[in-house]
C-alpha cells in the first residue's frame, strides 16, 4: 500500500548493481529531500523578513486614505500646524487599537496614526487596554481627577492633560436618535477636536470655559467643538449646596438655556465673578409655552446693563424671512460697528429670539452694545395682553454685550437672545462653519483675548441610507430578487449538470 | 499553463462545484444585502456586506480547493501531471489562478447588490473598490493554503477539513494570541520566571500578543473597509501565497520524483 521511495525502486529494479550505487542512490535523495525543505525554509524566512522590512518602512508613506472626505487624515491646517508644534505631546488610546468591541474605532484610529505620522514625532500615540494593564489609570490619573475609563482618549503635555470622549466628536442625526434610538453620525468633528484639545494641552496654559449645571443644561457638544480651535476645554459647574465657588481657571462661565431660575447662592457667586473681572455668556431664547420668570438671573444680567424681557422678537420684513408663515425664524445682521471691529459674518439665522432691553438705570462705567440685531422693521411681541407701550417696530437687539470699564475690571456679560448661535439641535443639520458657529468662536475668542490657531475642518460622514426609502413592498421585491434569482439559478444550473454528467 | 488554467476553471462548471459555490456566496450575501433593503433606515453599506463575506472564506475555500490536486489523485489522473509537457510550476498556477478566477466570479453577487445600490440611489463609498481588492488578496492567501492541503492529502473530505482548520485558525489568530499572551503573563507572574516586575511581564505578554497577531491576516487588511488603503496588507498576503504556492510546487515535485 505504501508507496515505494525512488531509492526503494531503484534497489528493486536494479538488484545486480553494486552496494556502492546504493549508497550514492539514498544520499542523493537525501541531499534533494534536504534541499526542499531548506528551499522551503529559506522561502519563508526570506518573507518573513521581507514583509518586516516592508512594514516598519514602508507602511506610513504607503498608506492612503481612500475615504470621499478625506476622513482618515489631517487636513491641511492641521499638518501645518503639527509642524510648529514645539512641545511633545502624548496621547494615549485607552482601549486594545484592534478591540472591535469599540464600535467608532474606524473614526478613530487611522486618523489618530495620521496625527503621529504627521507629527515628526512630536506626538506620541500609544494604545493600553487597561483591562490588560490596569497600571495605565493610576499611572496617568494618580488622584483619580479625571475618573478615566475605557474606550477614551487622553491627550497630555507636561502637567496639561484632557480626556476625550469620542462619542462627543460627532453631530448625530437627531431625528433617528429620537424616534428609532439608534445614533448615527452625521458629522465627523474628530479632527477639529483632537488639534483642539493638542492646542490647549501644548499651550502650557489652563483655559476652562465652564457650563453651569443644574438648570436643565442639555447636550453642548457644538459649542464644545465651536470653541475647540481656541485651545480651550470645557466642563460642567454645579454651584448648588455650600462650599461651592467658580474655579480660578474659569475663562469663561456659560449659562446655557436656563429653564428655572439661579439659587440666591449662584446669584452672588457670579456677581462675585462679575466683579471679579469674570466672564459670563448667557444664551436664553424666548418659549412662549414656557414663560419662566427668573428675577435672580435678571438682576445679574441687569447689574451689568441688561434686562431679559419675557417677550418674543417678530420679524415683520419679508426679506430677512426664510417661511414668511414664521415670523419667529428669520434672518439677523451683524451690528455695523461690530462688523467694523472684529471679522464675522454678515447674516445669522436665528428662532424665537427674546427681546432684551438694554438697562437705563445701569452703572455709568457699564458699557452695552449690540452686535447683532434684526431688521429695522422687527416688532416683539408680549405673550400677553399687557404691552409694552414704549416698544415700537424697529431695530431690535439679539446679542447683546455689556463691559463694565470700572478699575480695568473688564468684566464682560454676552447675551444671546436664541439657542441657534450654540444648540446641537441647529448644528445637526448645519456646518460648525456655519455663520453663526463663526460667530460664536470668533466672539468668545474676542472676550476671552484668545486667537484661533486653528480652525480645522468638520468633515461629513457620508450617508449610506437610500436617499428614496424604499416601501416595504419594493424592498421585499428587491429582497427576493437579489436572494433568489443568482443563488436558484445557480443551483438549478449545478443540478442540471450533475444530472447530466453523474454517470460520465 | 493557460491551457491548465482554462481546463481548471471550465472543470468547476462542468461539475456542481462552481455553481454550488456561486450560489452559496449569493444566497449569503444576498440575505445579508435584503437585510439590509429591510432596514428601518434602508442603510446600505456594502463595505460591511464585504466584510460579512470574508467571515465566510473558511467555508466556499475549502470548496473550491478540495479538488485541486486531491482529485486528480483519486482519479489516477496526477500522473498526467507529472508527465505532461509542461512544468509543475505552469500546473501549480494554472490551477491556483483557476480557483482564484472563481472566487472573483463568485464576486458577481456582489457587483449585482452594487448596481441594485446605485440603481436604488444609494451610496457606493471609494473605500469599496479597496475593500474589494483586500477580500480577493485575501482570497488568494486562502486559496494558496487550500492548494497546499488539496497537494498534501489524497482525499478531497480530507483536503477541505485540514483546510478549514487552518482557516479557522487563522481567523481566530487574535483570540488565539490574546489567549496565549495571558497564559505566559499568568505563567510568568505564578512562577516567577526572570524575576520580572509586573509591568516586565505585561510587555512580554504583549509582545507576544503582537508578534502572533502580526501573521493575522484578516486584522491586517480590515482597515481597507473604512478607507485606510495600504500597500502593506496586500504585500503580505501576495508573498505569503507566493510562499504556500512554492510550498504546493515542492510538495508535488517531491511526489513526482518518489512515484514508482
Amino acid at each position: 500500500m505504501a508507496r515505494k521511495t525512488a531509492s526503494e525502486s531503484i534497489l528493486r529494479e536494479t538488484p545486480g548493481r553494486s552496494a556502492k550505487v546504493h549508497v550514492q542512490s539514498d544520499s542523493r535523495f537525501k541531499v534533494l529531500k534536504y534541499a526542499s525543505v531548506l528551499s522551503v525554509a529559506l522561502i519563508v524566512g526570506i518573507c518573513i523578513i521581507l514583509n518586516l522590512i516592508v512594514d516598519s518602512l514602508l507602511d506610513k508613506p504607503l498608506t492612503f486614505d481612500a475615504t470621499s472626505v478625506k476622513a482618515n487624515s489631517v487636513s491641511v491646517l492641521t499638518e501645518n500646524y503639527l509642524d510648529s508644534l514645539n512641545k511633545k505631546v502624548e496621547i494615549y488610546g485607552l482601549f486594545d487599537k484592534d478591540d472591535k468591541n469599540f464600535s467608532l474605532r474606524e473614526y478613530f484610529v487611522p486618523i489618530m496614526d495620521d496625527y503621529e505620522n504627521k507629527a515628526n514625532g512630536k506626538i506620541e500615540l500609544k494604545y493600553v487596554d487597561p483591562d490588560v494593564d490596569p497600571f495605565i489609570m493610576t499611572e496617568l490619573d494618580p488622584n483619580n481627577v479625571y475618573s478615566l475609563r475605557k474606550y477614551t482618549y487622553v491627550i497630555k503635555s507636561d502637567d496639561l492633560m484632557v480626556t476625550l470622549d469620542p462619542s462627543s466628536c460627532f453631530v448625530w442625526n437627531s431625528n433617528l436618535a429620537y424616534y428609532y434610538n439608534l445614533y448615527v453620525p452625521e458629522k465627523n468633528l474628530v479632527e477639529q477636536k483632537v488639534t483642539g484639545l493638542i492646542l490647549y494641552v501644548a499651550s502650557g496654559r489652563s483655559m476652562k470655559a465652564y457650563y453651569l449645571s443644574g438648570h436643565g443644561l442639555t447636550g453642548h457638544g457644538a459649542l464644545d467643538t465651536i470653541i475647540s480651535p481656541l485651545g480651550m476645554v470645557s466642563a460642567e459647574l454645579s454651584l448648588k449646596g455650600e462650599n461651592v465657588e467658580i474655579p480660578s481657571d474659569c475663562e469663561i462661565l456659560m449659562i446655557i438655556d436656563p429653564d428655572t431660575d439661579l439659587t440666591i447662592t449662584e446669584k452672588e457667586l457670579i456677581k462675585t465673578y462679575l466683579d471679579d473681572g469674570g466672564k459670563v455668556l448667557l444664551v436664553s431664547d424666548f418659549d412662549k409655552d414656557k414663560v419662566v420668570e427668573m428675577p435672580n438671573l435678571n438682576e445679574i444680567t441687569k447689574k451689568m446693563g441688561i434686562t431679559l424681557e419675557s417677550a418674543i422678537i417678530h420679524e415683520n420684513s419679508s426679506d430677512a424671512l426664510p417661511d414668511v408663515n414664521n415670523p419667529y425664524s428669520s434672518i439677523a445682521f451683524a451690528d455695523a460697528d461690530y462688523a467694523k471691529y472684529l471679522s464675522v459674518p454678515d447674516t445669522y439665522s436665528i428662532e424665537n429670539c427674546r427681546y432684551l432691553k438694554v438697562y437705563s438705570d445701569r452703572g455709568e462705567n457699564i458699557i452695552v452694545s449690540p452686535l447683532i440685531v434684526t431688521s429695522s422693521s422687527a416688532s416683539v411681541d408680549f405673550p400677553n395682553t399687557q404691552i409694552d407701550s414704549s416698544v415700537s417696530s424697529g431695530q431690535q437687539a439679539v446679542v447683546l454685550q455689556s463691559v463694565d470699564t470700572s478699575n480695568n475690571r473688564n468684566s464682560c456679560l454676552v447675551v444671546l437672545g436664541s439657542n441657534t448661535f450654540v444648540s446641537d439641535e441647529y448644528y445637526s443639520d448645519k456646518s460648525l462653519n456655519d455663520n453663526n458657529a463663526v460667530f460664536t468662536r470668533n466672539m468668545l475668542g474676542d472676550i476671552c483675548r484668545v486667537e484661533i490657531s486653528v480652525l480645522a475642518p468638520a468633515k461629513s460622514v457620508p450617508s449610506y441610507s437610500l436617499s428614496k426609502p424604499l416601501s416595504s413592498s419594493a424592498a421585499t421585491a428587491w429582497s427576493i430578487c437579489v436572494m433568489t434569482i443568482l443563488p436558484l439559478g445557480s443551483l438549478i444550473c449545478g443540478i442540471y449538470i450533475y444530472r447530466k454528467r453523474r454517470h460520465l | 499553463m493557460f491551457a491548465i488554467f482554462k481546463r481548471e476553471f471550465l472543470s468547476y462548471f462542468r461539475t456542481p462545484v462552481g455553481w454550488v459555490a456561486i450560489s452559496l456566496l449569493g444566497l449569503i450575501s444576498g440575505y445579508y444585502f435584503s437585510g439590509m433593503l429591510n432596514s428601518s433606515l434602508a442603510y446600505v453599506d456594502i463595505n460591511m456586506e464585504i466584510e460579512y463575506l470574508r467571515t465566510f472564506f473558511i467555508i466556499l475555500i475549502p470548496i473550491i480547493t478540495m479538488r485541486l490536486f486531491a482529485e486528480e489523485k483519486k482519479n489516477g489522473t496526477d500522473v498526467l501531471l507529472y508527465t505532461m509537457p509542461y512544468s509543475m510550476k505552469s500546473a501549480v498556477i494554472g490551477k491556483f489562478l483557476a480557483a482564484l478566477a472563481l472566487q472573483g466570479l463568485m464576486l458577481v453577487c456582489l457587483f449585482s447588490h452594487m448596481i441594485v445600490t446605485v440603481i436604488l440611489s444609494g451610496y457606493i463609498s471609494p473605500a469599496t473598490w479597496g475593500a474589494i481588492l483586500a477580500y480577493l488578496v485575501l482570497a488568494a492567501l486562502f486559496i494558496s493554503v487550500g492548494m497546499l492541503t488539496s497537494a498534501m492529502t489524497e482525499n478531497q473530505i480530507m483536503s477541505a477539513v485540514v483546510c478549514f482548520v487552518i482557516l479557522l485558525v487563522m481567523s481566530m489568530l487574535s483570540n488565539i494570541a490574546e489567549s496565549i499572551s495571558e497564559v505566559v503573563k499568568s505563567l510568568l507572574k505564578i512562577t516567577h520566571l526572570f524575576g520580572l516586575s509586573d509591568s516586565a511581564i505585561y510587555s512580554v505578554g504583549d509582545w507576544i500578543r503582537d508578534a502572533i497577531t502580526w501573521f493575522d491576516p484578516y486584522s491586517k487588511t480590515e482597515g481597507f473597509t473604512s478607507g485606510v488603503f495600504k500597500i502593506v496588507p496586500i504585500f503580505f498576503c501576495l508573498s505569503f501565497t507566493f510562499v504556500f504556492v512554492f510550498i504546493t510546487y515542492r510538495v508535488l515535485e517531491k511526489k513526482r520524483w518518489s512515484q514508482n
